[in-house]
């Protein structure tokens, strides 16, 4: 075993001592919460249980009070990212002409890091997808990392016999087994000057790469990452991939453009991201901790001062169709929110100084607050319900008159603003037929509420507990039990 | 992005003098600065309007008053709360004066005459005259005739009166161009942020003028038509598409209604008190039917008469221009005369329709409409391009390069190019006619039986007549009252009130806090137990809508046997009120059965002290 079982970081002596650096201690989350945020916590946590016994209600009245101020900025921030990105869509469009007007000669080598678990099936479709792309072989370099504890998908891709550009890594075994550390691993490898990830079952367009070389050779050198907008082949499957569809087609056509266009720090989405490989290098690669590596390091690279831009080039995923694996799918990404927002907010000042306020309140409400609110939602629903069948008085006193408006108004405008945000954004996909899909929204967020909740247990019970996402769940021969990653 | 030269509109290379240049340059590169200066200019225009009529004449309509008390009674009264903003009037006209009224600590004025108001629609009807400018830019109008026709539309005396008194017409326009701006967009470029603006512009059209259920019906029908004729491919994708774009556009407007009607319900009890209460509409016409038989001729074919003459003076061309209109955008098949006619047209037909039918009182301002109706159709006629996109071509989402090269195709052909400016400076002569015969409409006292009153009392500086005074409220007479009233040794919740014609008193009251008035959650429980609640006097407008004259209709025959007439009050520009002292003693029953009043001699003049009388 040549990584620390405690903290991931290689074994002295081992060869990838020399070729990985990991993000510093500081920049892990190999820790939930370091000492003083421990101490922290129990403080408030301590204090609002006084304020509690001697007088509850004005307790949890501030509570309320901060939850609804939550909501508020939340809110607007929300939509505001909406609305710029309805407007004016920060993308970065290359079109076909452009991308394939480099000659063969002058592209660079470009690295693919690949990371496969237990999922030997999709193989040879990963690599019928990577042939499709319009890059020249020679200067492809792909970097396929599969387990060492992972036989069957080892068998699979030898059997595949893939081209002399696929190279086929085995992960050492050891804790934590995550893919943000099998991409380590890839990246010590790579050689390309750009690299970037590609899940098994990921269908990216095929000029992407061009795309991007040309999008990148426009950008200042601060540009580091360019994000690929990321959708769904099976959006049909079922209600869940609907909506799910119609999820993401809100995060990465306005969300994420929009926080570019304001400066934010932009979390990265799980795949197809591509990055300039020396910027890689120096923010030292995934935090092979965090269950949102990607999140983490988009903030990362924002600390550092290069910036994300989004590309308009779209990479083709499996949605998860099956309520319980997408649970389990949302609440590892809330988890690893929490997680990047834990490890970030270590040096509250420091962060600041680095994101600039704007940022540094984007970076809360957006990172912090996602999860958040999909925790406070149903508290706040069951609270309206009880409230209009039972005007039972507790909940009158909860609410001193002003606070009551605000959060009526938050409550409505609120709840219809998103939920028309996410009937406009189903019509941007140009699927007009997730419109009526996303009509049926709010059960969606009680769908992630649920993920909420699970992700809060879990980030104290099992913080690097990698939940495996099942794939495949769109070939309904093929139909196989999750897999989970034992932690 | 600027143009590249060879697909410049040809109008905005006309020679220019010298001097003009910059400035001219500056508002192409920034169309956002002309905005703002035509925002600035329109609105100190009409404020200054305003201000004549509320510190000139002092006689401010009586429902300008209503949105401030209620604005007001929401923030600083006995008792505030939400519900205090009033369900029979929508809300956004009365929520968009709050968060002026904290200022009248600086400046009472604001709420004691109701200058709040007028700052407000101002306000909106600027806003307005700015959207005006942008539908004629989006037309293509040639800026030297889309020039005139801005002003034209500022300038007619309906719009500079409105824009000044602060009633809902200011925000009705603004909500209408608004509306009618993003459709035409949307119909010309496809573009889905224009849909939302327009879903927007529904919504909070029908928070502020309950007439936009007419126009939002028609909009989202014809974006499902539009958006069906126009996308390619199979017809259940088409279909599919046309009920998205639908939902898109009509959600909001739905969430609106059903929302409002719910917070309606959940804080008065009725989801549609506009119709229902004692003070909407429906009792209204009921109160002025033979009044109105006799004016109007409602009910008979008279009537038609009535309701055209009042459009056609406010609007003397509209029919031809409409037609001219319609004519053109359907030979050129110029699918964006439809927004007109569906977000304008509808809640103006509605309201002729509605007055026919006998559901309204016919007043001059539902009429307003024709004004915004007959500068967008003459939009549409002189529009110089065709909409970028057209039935059957082109795909829902186009690129800005295909944006361009429809622009330069798009373009008319050279000879039509030479007449369009004649036609231009007929039609903007024509429209020129409005402003005289709208003003003469105006000053008719049978055809505008609010507006002729207001005028005289602005221009001639008159108090208004009595019939007058339940549609005007001069400051003067009411602020009589209220300092009667703060002359007594009173404390909160002494004095009862219904404000449908008080709000004048108790705004310009220096305590509030005396009065019981109808928004207070316990305004039944009082009225209906005066003495137990400690109501020591009762203040009852000469009129049987008048909820306390409701409660005890032998208030004005006997007291109803437990209060002693102290005052009357009948000043020119106020509705007669009187002031009842409430006598110790057990507790009145009270029964709601409406009917005539028995009217007595009045005495006029002021109280001297609560007892001597």
């Amino acid at each position: 075993v040549n990584f620390c079982r405690f903290c991931g970081a290689p074994q002295p002596g081992s060869w990838w001592r020399k070729q990985l650096r990991l993000p510093s201690r500081d920049f892990s989350a190999a820790r939930t919460l370091t000492a003083p945020q421990r101490r922290f916590g129990l403080g408030v946590a301590g204090a609002l249980t006084t304020l509690l016994v001697i007088a509850p209600i004005t307790a949890i009245t501030l509570v309320v009070a901060l939850a609804t101020l939550l909501y508020l900025g939340a809110a607007i921030f929300r939509l505001r990212l909406f609305w710029v990105a309805l407007e004016a869509p920060q993308q970065l469009s290359v079109t076909d002409e452009e991308a394939r007007a480099i000659p063969d000669v002058e592209l660079p080598i470009y690295t693919i890091v690949v990371p496969a678990y237990r999922e030997p099936e999709v193989i040879a479709d990963l690599l019928t997808q990577l042939d499709r792309l319009e890059y020249p072989r020679d200067r492809l370099d792909v970097k396929l990392l599969l387990e060492e504890d992972d036989p069957e998908t080892q068998r699979a891709a030898m059997a595949a016999s893939p081209g002399p550009h696929v190279e086929v890594l085995v992960v050492p075994d050891g804790e934590p087994k995550t893919k943000p550390k099998a991409c380590n691993v890839g990246l010590a490898r790579a050689r390309g000057e750009f690299v970037t990830i590609y899940d098994a079952e990921d269908q990216p367009e095929p000029l992407q790469l061009r795309r991007s070389v040309v999008a990148f050779s426009r950008c200042d050198p601060e540009v580091a990452c360019l994000q690929a907008k990321l959708s769904y082949y099976n959006a049909d499957q079922n209600l869940i991939t609907r909506w799910f569809t119609a999820e993401y087609a809100m995060w990465f056509s306005q969300l994420l453009p929009g926080l570019v266009r304001q400066s934010a720090p932009v979390p990265l989405g799980g795949t197809s991201n591509h990055f300039r490989r020396s910027a890689l290098l120096a923010v030292g690669g995934w935090d092979a901790f965090n269950v949102t590596e990607d999140a983490d390091l988009g903030i990362r690279l924002h600390r550092l001062g290069l910036r994300t831009l989004v590309l308009d080039s779209t990479t083709l995923e499996e949605a998860n169709s099956d309520f319980v694996n997408w649970v389990k799918q949302r609440s590892r990404w809330y988890k690893g929110y929490l997680q990047t927002w834990l490890v970030h907010m270590r040096h509250p000042r420091r962060l600041v100084r680095e994101l600039g306020l704007g940022g540094f309140v984007g970076f809360n409400l957006f990172v912090g607050g996602t999860p958040l609110i999909a925790l406070l939602n149903p508290v706040f629903w069951a609270l309206t319900y009880v409230w209009f069948i039972a005007h039972p008085p507790f909940v009158a006193a909860l609410f001193p008159a002003a606070l009551y408006y605000s959060s009526l108004l938050c409550m409505t405008i609120g709840n219809l603003a998103f939920y028309y945000a996410t009937i406009v954004s189903a019509r941007m996909t140009g699927q007009p037929r997730l419109v009526l899909a996303a009509t049926l929204a709010p059960a969606y967020w009680a769908m992630m509420s649920i993920a909420a909740i699970k992700a809060l247990v879990q980030i104290f019970s099992v913080p690097h507990f990698w939940e495996k996402t099942a794939h495949g769940l769109d070939r309904p021969a093929m139909i196989r039990d999750s897999e989970h990653v034992p932690a | 992005m600027s143009l590249p030269e060879a697909v410049r509109p040809a109008h905005l290379d006309l020679p220019l003098p010298a001097g003009s240049r910059s400035i001219l340059v500056a508002f192409r590169a920034r169309p956002w600065v002309a905005s703002l200066a035509l925002f600035g200019i329109a609105y100190s225009g009409y404020l200054a309007v305003g201000a004549l009529i509320v510190f000139g004449s002092g006689s401010v309509p009586i429902d300008t008053w209503a949105r401030v008390g209620n604005a007001s009674y929401v923030l600083f009264s006995r008792d505030p709360h939400l519900g205090a903003i009033g369900f029979v009037l929508p809300p956004v006209p009365t929520v968009a004066i709050m968060p002026i009224l904290p200022f009248k600590a600086l400046w009472p004025a604001l709420v004691t005459s109701a200058f709040a108001g007028p700052i407000t629609s101002a306000g909106f009807m600027a806003g307005g005259v700015v959207f005006v400018r942008r539908i004629l830019r989006d037309l293509t109008v040639p800026t030297p005739l889309a020039w005139p026709l801005v002003a034209l539309f500022a300038l007619h005396p309906m719009i500079l009166y409105y824009g000044a008194n602060g009633l809902t017409e200011a925000p009705f326009v603004f909500c209408l161009l608004w509306a009618t701006s993003a459709c035409l967009r949307w119909l010309d470029r496809g573009a889905l942020a224009d849909l939302v603006r327009l879903a927007m512009a529904l919504a909070i059209g029908y928070l502020t003028r309950y007439e936009f259920i007419a126009a939002a019906p028609l909009a989202v029908g014809l974006v499902a038509v539009v958006t069906y004729l126009r996308i390619p491919g199979a017809t259940s994708d088409r279909k599919t598409a046309a009920v998205a774009d639908a939902v898109v556009a009509g959600l909001p407007f739905v969430m609106a209604f059903v929302g409002w009607a719910l917070l309606s319900w959940l804080l008065v009890g009725s989801p549609f008190s506009q119709f229902t209460s004692i003070y909407g509409n429906t009792s209204q016409v009921r109160l002025l039917h033979e009044t109105l038989i006799e004016q109007t001729g409602q009910g008979t074919s008279a009537a038609v008469g009535y309701v055209a003459a009042q459009v056609l003076g406010l609007a003397p061309l509209l029919p031809i221009i409409g037609l001219l209109a319609l004519l053109r955008a359907g030979l050129r098949r110029d699918q964006r005369i439809l927004a007109p006619i569906a977000i304008i047209g509808a809640p103006l037909a509605f309201s002729v329709v509605a007055f026919l039918a006998g559901s309204t009182v016919g007043f001059l301002r539902y009429e307003i409409a024709a004004i915004p109706l007959l500068i967008v159709f003459a939009g549409v006629l002189l529009a110089d391009r065709m909409p970028v996109q057209r039935f059957r071509v082109g795909a829902s989402r186009i690129a800005v390069v295909e944006l361009l090269q429809a622009r330069w195709h798009g373009r008319l052909p050279p000879m039509r190019r030479v007449l369009a400016p004649m036609t231009g400076i007929l039609v903007s002569l024509g429209i020129a006619i409005s402003l005289p015969t709208g003003f003469a409409t105006m000053r008719h006292p049978l055809l505008a039986r609010e507006e002729a009153d207001a005028l005289r009392s602005v221009l001639g500086n008159e108090p208004p007549s009595r019939d007058a005074s339940y549609v005007l409220a001069t400051r003067a007479a009411a602020s009589r009252i209220a300092a009667d009233i703060d002359t007594l040794d009173l404390s909160s919740g002494s004095v009862l009130l219904d404000v449908a014609n008080g709000n004048p008193i108790v705004l310009q009251s220096a305590h509030p806090d005396w009065f019981v008035i109808t928004p207070d959650r316990d305004f039944e429980r009082v009225l209906a137990d005066p003495i137990t609640f400690g109501v020591r006097y009762l203040l009852v407008a000469d009129s049987a809508l008048d909820a306390v004259n409701r409660a005890y209709p032998s208030l004005h025959a006997n007291g109803a046997g437990f209060a002693t007439l102290v005052a009357m009050y009948d000043e020119p520009g106020s509705a007669a009120w009187r002031l009842y002292r409430v006598d110790p003693g057990p507790s009145p029953a009270s029964g709601i059965q409406g009917g005539a009043e028995q009217r007595q001699g009045r005495m006029v003049g002021p109280i001297k002290s609560p007892g001597a009388t």
